[in-house]
């Protein structure tokens, strides 16, 4: 018998994922489940210059910005669709000036998510009250979230912020969509673009604007 | 005496099949097998495992078996010699999805 052979079709079975299942035991981390997909939210403040679209000029003293979504730029509050679930796992924020962080729900105060000295790294990996389950756990109206942060400092700010979140469909059908809207850092052309892109150039401006994409995420 | 375990394991293409072997380490007796289908292959995958001249498992020649998400133990008493091809036959009969079985081999003798 050859080593190799050709196998007659009898059938059309089911993917395999025993190689998923062995991912997942051998490094422990996160896993998304069916109907779940990321949000990265944040906002970088350099006075290097970069493509990427969330990272933006130093902040001046006592002004307050919104976070973006590293996806698209677009800027905060986010829209967290009817059926959708809303939660943050993960927040990490670094600062060169004193700040303060607000996060806002259907347009109202809600909480300070962080009021702390210049200098500090944090990460946060229980921020799980930052749900829209503990407000509407069936998802049963569309909601707004917004976060802002502030320089409290004498100079302007850099720094870095970021929450990681999952949003996670009640029922059955996938959040993700084909298209994603994209902002220019430079003109604030709105146009869309397909889920995964990245880099692209904006057809107003021209210029080069870089994104990330969660769109095939599955699992660490 | 010793024991010692064989692990056989191959990926399947859509419509391949494939023969792969190891050496025994052994001298002594093959005593357990266990055969592993992933969910998915939907009874069309087929293995069949041996050494040497000798098929183990179906014990006829040219024959297969095809389970689904199973991973069964047999207990088998099986004389083998040190340096003999172990072998595994698999055939991948779905036509649309790659498929990764194994069977792992347990043996008791000297080296």
């Amino acid at each position: 018998m050859a080593e190799t052979f050709v196998v007659p079709t009898k059938g059309i079975g089911k993917p395999d994922y025993s190689q998923e299942v062995a991912l997942g035991q051998v490094r422990p981390g996160l896993t998304l489940k069916y109907g779940q997909t990321l949000k990265l939210l944040g906002i970088t403040f350099s006075a290097l210059w970069s493509p990427f679209a969330f990272v933006k000029p130093p902040l001046g003293i006592g002004l307050t910005a919104h976070f973006v979504d590293w996806e698209t730029n677009l800027a905060l509050p986010l829209t967290i669709p009817k059926g959708y679930l809303y939660t943050a796992i993960e927040t990490r924020h670094s600062f060169t000036q004193d700040f303060t962080m607000m996060a806002y729900f259907e347009g109202f105060f809600v909480s300070y998510l962080a009021t702390k000295a210049a200098g500090r790294a944090d990460v946060f990996d229980e921020v799980a009250p930052l749900s829209t389950s503990i407000m509407d756990p069936l998802a049963l109206s569309s909601h707004t979230y917004d976060v802002t942060i502030k320089n409290l400092g004498g100079a302007v700010m850099e720094g870095s912020v970021s929450i990681f979140a999952v949003v996670q469909k009640v029922g059955s059908e996938p959040f993700r969509k084909e298209t994603k809207t994209v902002k220019c850092k430079f003109c604030d052309h709105e146009w869309d673009v397909p889920q995964e892109t990245t880099s692209v150039n904006c057809p107003n401006c021209g210029q080069l604007n870089m994104y990330i994409t969660l769109a095939n995420f599955r699992g660490f | 005496m010793v024991t010692r375990d064989v692990n056989l394991r191959v990926t399947l293409l859509a419509n391949q099949g494939r023969r792969i072997s190891k050496p025994s380490p052994l001298t002594g007796r093959i005593v357990q097998l266990i055969p592993h289908f992933p969910g998915g292959c939907n009874q069309l995958v087929d293995m069949a495992v041996g050494h040497r001249d000798t098929w183990i498992l179906p014990h006829q020649v040219d024959t297969f078996i095809a389970l689904n998400d199973a991973t069964p133990v047999f207990t088998i008493d099986e004389p083998i010699e040190k340096g003999e091809e172990i072998w595994l036959i698999g055939g991948n009969g779905d036509g649309a999805n790659p498929h990764s079985i194994s069977c792992a081999f347990t043996i008791i003798g000297v080296e």
